[in-house]
């Protein structure tokens, strides 16, 4: 492995590769703030451009841009509640309390920092380790895909907001709009009403637009219109307030940055999971050993720190099954496939020994390179960014709504997206005002399918086994992933009766 | 402040920008053949790719935009319309206005199976467009993990399978869908038990097999080669008229069993019905003058895929081949 890492660094000399770089860490940061545009529109954007390039100056430009991207999209998740991708959906509890306080540039600087400090350990874990890890990656299957995923549901719902009913509430309203469109075991189509469009069911990226930045559109627009604010910031007088980075931080956040990566890179490595489970994991997981819960949703930037190393860790174990296996988990991955197919690097054990290798090795340094540029760039320029809640929210909504629909139109081409975000939009401002939490509902439309689907293709793997209690005890990741969530559910009530017993 | 707005609008237009251009960037058309021959296309052709960025069917369609536009001398651009399996593109193009000749559409099996489907039965056949020509035949194999003890070539399969459930997996359930379809040929042939387990998509399907979730792994030539030639697969059989020249050594099915079927994919392109048959005509020639670029035929290699130019009446038979095949294994 290191003589096709040395040679790969030779092809750093290459001012193709470095310029495919550059273009894939500033690209992605901006089509990351954009909301609607994420990282997989961007990279579906890079590939027709890609096609004259070699393979490893593509590769690298969109694995680049997938980092960057959704790093981008938790920049505006802070400074604007615009979430670029679920993922970054964790980090704007606490960013944007933070923005309001005038702290932005602080949050954006955590939010780099441990974007980079998770994306180096994704990195990392991808260079040393992707083939062992390829190989842990099938020990997960259908049954392993739903219990992760109940994880993260369950995590979601019974953490935010104060009132736990309502966050389950807000989960479960969540999986009745994920049942719309067709079954995707049997091909029923539910709730469609006859229109061929419902049928692949209603997109999560317009709904996470509506009730994240509409929403907060509507509720900064009736701020305007009652004349108790005309900026995001809530003293704009006194401007920004805070360091780009206080003393201690570093000791603050560095265990937390580092588990979180870690639980990043492992979840990112489990197909289907993804970027926002192991966002929400490592949050709540941050939550529970805090020795300050009640700072989170408040503005906590540990909190912050936990979500964003996670969800860039994430990208690095998502290419894992990817290039290891050619088993693209989420949509982003699922394009860099075909990227990688275009480019003649069939994923398997090709890539990892021969004459692939040094590619394969060049795309993953680009990926290390480029978190550790975004990391540059980001905090150069925390100041100028956290200078956009300061602009008078007259100039900043149309601009938010207009990017708002053109990110979500350029998703399908599709006009219905657009409206669908606009009733989002209407309906997450109705819950800001009853108070539920939106984070639940797209975790809820994220996961229904994944869950509906693996379930019953469980069902239908452990027919032939004895049925789903003898298939569930075969499969040892399967108990491990249930002993979790109930020691994770139970956990607090454990403590509570443990600190009773003591006093 | 100002600045900053100058700043913030600036960059929302640069990228409006690039996001509009973006989508159809394939390559900077080279003027130099406009006006020149026949003057049909002037402005940007659209080539409606019903799946997602990054797919098989798409990877191709840009290669096409790259070879036609060099060729036409005006932008040809891909456009992904997603949606219900192809089905919110196809009849877009169908019912919608695009009689001028510059959008064309993709075309594979699933639209000439899709009135079949038993849930969701569609509205239109081959009847309602008019085919230009092929881009692709993929003929499917039978493959089974390099490390497999049950069994070792097909006839050790078909014996264990007669006696112990099978699983693989499938995009659908019905006959709508290949790999299903084969599945149920296998059992009322030799009455083996092979179950579907429904999934989304090949690659879903590969990780499975390979996890050993899945027994044996229906997929096509360009999908498993790779896996094939690193030793990570054995294949038992290729469902061919005859040995296909990236795998000669794979038998056909008929030849290792005595038993006949043929299933492949095939992709190519269609214009709706509206189009005036000499535009039809002119670009069933560009697309099959576009096929013979050398860099064309270089990129297409790369992906493993088995070229192919049928072209008018004898694509649409193609295409319609299996319909027969399908039908009485289905009953």
């Amino acid at each position: 492995m290191l003589e096709y890492l040395s040679a790969a660094i030779a092809s750093f000399a290459s001012i193709e590769v470095l310029l495919a770089l550059t273009v894939g860490v500033v690209g992605g940061m901006v089509i990351g703030i954009i909301p609607g545009l994420g990282p997989s529109v961007g990279i579906a954007l890079l590939l027709p451009i890609s096609f004259s390039m070699s393979p490893t100056a593509a590769l690298v430009m969109m694995t680049a841009m997938y980092t960057t991207g959704v790093y981008g999209g938790s920049i505006t998740a802070v400074l604007c509640h615009t979430p670029g991708t679920a993922a970054s959906a964790a980090t704007t509890m606490d960013g944007y309390e933070l923005t309001k306080k005038g702290r932005g540039m602080e949050a954006i600087s955590v939010v780099t920092v441990a974007s980079v400090v998770g994306g180096i350990i994704g990195a990392v874990c991808l260079i040393l380790f992707a083939p062992a890890l390829g190989k842990i990656s099938l020990m997960f299957s259908c049954l392993e895909y739903f219990l992760v995923a109940c994880f993260g549901l369950l995590v979601v719902s019974g953490l935010t907001g104060d009132n736990q009913a309502k966050g389950f509430f807000s989960a479960l309203l969540g999986l009745l709009i994920g049942c719309v469109g067709m079954d995707s075991i049997n091909g029923v189509s539910r709730f469609t009403f006859g229109q061929l469009w419902l049928e692949d069911g209603l997109d999560s990226t317009p709904i996470l637009i509506g009730l994240f930045s509409i929403s907060q559109v509507l509720v900064l627009v009736d701020k305007l219109l009652r004349g108790s604010s005309s900026t995001i910031v809530d003293d704009p007088a006194a401007g920004l307030k805070g360091k780009r980075w206080e003393k201690g931080n570093g000791k603050k956040l560095a265990p937390t940055m580092m588990r979180s990566s870690v639980i990043g890179a492992f979840v990112g490595f489990i197909p289907a999971a993804g970027c926002s489970i192991a966002a929400w994991i490592s949050y709540s997981i941050a939550k529970q050993t805090s020795k300050n819960p009640e700072e989170f949703g408040k503005g906590s930037i540990v909190g912050i720190a936990a979500s964003e190393a996670s969800n860039n860790a994430a990208c690095g174990g998502a290419l894992i099954p990817l290039f290891t296996l050619g088993i693209p988990g989420s949509p982003v991955t699922a394009i860099l496939y075909g990227a990688l197919l275009m480019h003649g690097l069939q994923p398997g054990s090709g890539l990892f020994t021969g004459g692939k290798a040094v590619t394969t090795y060049a795309i993953f340094l680009g990926f290390l390179f480029a978190n550790v540029l975004m990391g540059i760039i980001g905090l150069t320029m925390a100041k100028q960014m956290a200078r956009i809640c300061l602009v008078p929210n007259s100039v900043l909504v149309p601009i938010i709504v207009a990017l708002a629909c053109i990110g979500t139109y350029a998703l399908s081409n599709n006009m219905m997206e657009v409206v669908i975000m606009l009733a989002f939009g209407l309906i997450g401002y109705l819950m800001k005002i009853f108070e539920f939490e939106p984070a639940p509902l797209v975790l809820g439309v994220v996961l229904a399918d994944i869950l509906e689907s693996n379930f019953r293709r469980t069902l239908i793997m452990a027919a032939p086994k004895g049925g789903l209690i003898p298939y569930f005890f075969s499969r040892p990741v399967a108990i491990i992933i249930v002993l979790v969530i109930l020691g994770f559910a139970l956990a607090p009530f454990i403590v509570k009766a443990v600190q009773k017993k003591k006093a | 402040m100002k600045k900053m707005f100058a700043l913030v609008s600036a960059c929302a237009l640069a990228l409006s920008l690039t996001a509009c251009s973006g989508g159809g960037s394939a390559q900077a058309p080279n003027n130099n053949n406009a006006g020149k021959g026949d003057s049909f296309p002037n402005e940007t052709i659209t080539l409606v790719c019903p799946f997602s960025a990054g797919g098989g069917t798409d990877i191709g369609a840009r290669n096409m935009a790259t070879a036609l536009s060099a060729d036409l001398g005006v932008n040809v651009v891909v456009e992904n319309q997603t949606g219900s399996g192809g089905w919110v593109a196809w009849t877009d193009l169908i019912t919608g206005d695009y009689d001028d000749g510059y959008t064309i559409g993709l075309i594979n099996h699933n639209f000439v199976f899709g009135e079949l489907d038993p849930e969701n039965p569609r509205d239109y056949n081959l009847d309602d467009v008019q085919v230009l020509c092929n881009q692709v035949v993929d003929y499917d194999v039978l493959a089974i993990r390099a490390n497999e003890t049950r069994f070792t070539d097909i006839d050790s399969f078909i014996e264990y399978a007669k006696s112990n459930p099978i699983l693989i997996s499938a995009q659908a359930t019905g006959i709508t869908d290949g790999e299903s379809t084969k599945a149920e040929w296998f059992n009322k042939t030799f009455g083996t038990q092979i179950t579907v387990i429904p999934v989304d998509g090949a690659s879903d399907s590969r990780g499975m097999f390979l996890a050993g979730d899945t027994d044996i792994l229906f997929g096509s030539i360009s999908d498993v080669n790779t896996a094939y030639q690193n030793g990570e697969m054995k294949l038992l059989c290729q469902f061919a008229e005859e040995r296909s020249e990236f795998i000669p050594e794979v038998p056909t099915v008929e030849e290792a069993t005595g038993e006949k079927l043929v299933a492949f994919a095939a992709r190519g392109y269609f214009y709706p019905n509206g189009v005036p048959a000499d535009k039809v005509e002119f670009m069933t020639n560009a697309l099959l003058k576009s096929m013979e670029r050398s860099d064309y035929i270089e990129n297409m290699a790369a992906l493993g895929l088995e070229l192919d130019n049928t072209s008018g009446e004898a694509y649409a038979e193609l295409l319609n081949s299996q319909m027969e095949t399908r039908l009485s294994i289905w009953g």
